[in-house]
């Protein structure tokens, strides 16, 4: 029978106190005790003798790696040695530990919750006060929150435990996180151990394994999950940051050396007839710059009445004609002891992509056969600055940074639900 | 002479430097869509803007004549 692999020795063989079926035990004299896979019997394995415990651990069927499965992580072969399945006593959240064994490295574990992986090694971090602590930074990785603090007992188990794991229970255990890492202590009556683990993702642990295993489907967000991005969130909000200042400063020069608004029209129309619509002809005027916008400004002195106005703007040079058209309305009065107004004498149309040339315009006014509209002023301002585009293109700018934004904090507020120290508030 | 060797020596050394941290500041690893997103963006912008286009024109407008039209409202 082969261990690990051809360079290792094979599996001491001992039979179970129970059912006397042959147990394999990968890690020699290193065992403490172990399960029967079959009978779900614990003994305890003293001087090379297993000692029948008092104690029948549930017979494992449903796991998602068998005890023997060789593992190779980080270019070095480990065996599955064991199994157990944890209960914490509060909340009765069930979760699994699988412990690979490397005769030179020592003991690594898998840890699935929820069909969250993550790989857990013995810890160097040391502290001697830590049971209030609420944060701990690592000088590698950084800052961990305190997430969760419980006890547990052992509800499933099976294959070789270095120490006899019914002395573990209802030890007292904590968890500080920052994904995709977490530092774990687990404080028996004699001694702390410290862990830390890392997130590992579906596709990393199939590719530690030879065989096809169906792995279980994840549900919710693990304490340590990362925000799943393909990219640093920090480098996209400098991308963005950089991106915005660029686009204000091109905008800012476009304002001030590229579109510079020049007022080529001014003129004054006044109402002298009863009718309720009129049409005015400007006088002639220069657009002097190819491909540029212009505004119509439109000012009038209206009150508690209003105008429509209907454009026809004529390139005397090539024919083209522009149609546009606005309104003006203008209201006021004293209510209640209170005065109030609504609407604007003033209003801008614009007008994009004029050629260069001489252009005049047709304005139909048509207003309240009733009242007369008095007067209308309007200025015509050749290559003005398109300010829409300029927010538009900031809004799209904006979008992405402010989408994942959304996402993470909604990822952040549902990873920390579960935690008695969650920074959120859920009201 | 050496001084001058030195200066020509360290200045690559600091261009050097100098790139690493602005490659640290804005890296784009994983970010290459956005970036050619933004790139186009900008060119659009600037399309537009030097050519007096309106993306959105609260104004309804119409054109006819010369070579072409364009209409951003229903023909009245």
């Amino acid at each position: 029978m082969i261990g690990i692999n051809n360079k290792y020795p094979s599996p001491k063989i001992v039979p179970c106190a129970k059912c006397n079926r042959d147990i394999k035990l990968y890690t020699h004299q290193k065992a403490a005790s172990f399960c029967c896979g079959h009978c779900g019997a614990y003994s305890i394995y003293d001087k090379q003798k297993p000692i029948k415990s008092n104690y029948n651990i549930t017979k494992i069927k449903e796991k998602t790696f068998k005890v023997g499965t060789v593992f190779k992580i980080e270019e070095l072969e480990f065996v599955l040695i064991n199994f157990i399945a944890k209960e914490e006593t509060s909340y009765k959240t069930i979760w699994f530990e699988y412990t690979l064994f490397h005769p030179i490295i020592g003991y690594w574990t898998l840890n699935e919750s929820d069909g969250h992986f993550t790989l857990i090694k013995p810890s160097k971090y040391y502290a001697q006060s830590f049971e209030n602590v609420k944060s701990i930074t690592l000088p590698k990785t950084g800052n961990y929150q305190l997430y969760s603090k419980y006890k547990y007992k052992v509800k499933l188990a099976e294959g070789e435990f270095f120490d006899d794991i019914l002395d573990k229970n209802y030890s007292t255990s904590a968890d500080y996180v920052n994904p995709p890492y977490i530092l774990s202590y687990e404080k028996t009556k004699d001694e702390i151990f410290w862990y830390h683990g890392e997130y590992i993702d579906h596709k990393t642990v199939k590719s530690w394994i030879k065989e096809d295993v169906d792995l279980p489907t994840k549900d919710g967000i693990a304490p340590n999950q990362p925000f799943s991005l393909n990219f640093s969130q920090d480098h996209l909000r400098r991308l963005s940051v950089i991106s915005v200042i660029i686009l204000i400063i091109s905008q800012f020069i476009l304002s001030t050396y590229i579109t510079t608004p020049k007022e080529v029209s001014s003129q004054y129309y006044s109402q002298n007839d009863n009718l309720s619509q009129r049409t005015y002809v400007s006088l002639p005027f220069e657009i002097t710059r190819d491909n540029c916008a212009a505004d119509f400004v439109l000012t009038s002195n209206l009150n508690y009445n209003w105008l429509e106005t209907d454009f026809t703007l004529v390139n005397e040079t090539t024919g083209d004609q522009y149609y546009f058209s606005g309104s003006l309305e203008y209201y006021s009065g004293y209510t209640d002891g209170e005065s109030w107004s609504e609407g604007s004498n003033n209003s801008t149309l614009s007008v994009g992509q004029l050629k260069k040339g001489r252009y005049h315009y047709n304005l139909l006014v048509t207003n309240d056969i009733n009242k007369s509209f008095g007067s209308l002023s309007v200025v015509v301002k050749e290559n003005v600055d398109i300010l829409s585009n300029f927010i538009i293109v900031l809004l799209c700018l904006l979008i992405f940074p402010l989408y994942i934004s959304y996402k993470r904090s909604r990822f952040d507020r549902k990873q920390w639900y579960n935690s008695n120290y969650s920074p959120y508030n859920y009201d | 002479m050496i001084e001058n060797n030195g200066i020509t020596a360290i200045i690559p050394h600091i261009i050097m430097i100098n790139l690493e941290r602005v490659s640290k500041i804005i890296s784009i690893k994983g970010l290459k869509g956005y970036v050619i997103f933004i790139s186009l963006l900008f060119i659009g912008y600037f399309y537009l803007q030097l050519n007096g286009i309106f993306i959105y024109n609260s104004t309804s407008s119409e054109h006819e004549g010369g070579d072409h039209s364009y209409s951003n409202s229903h023909h009245k």
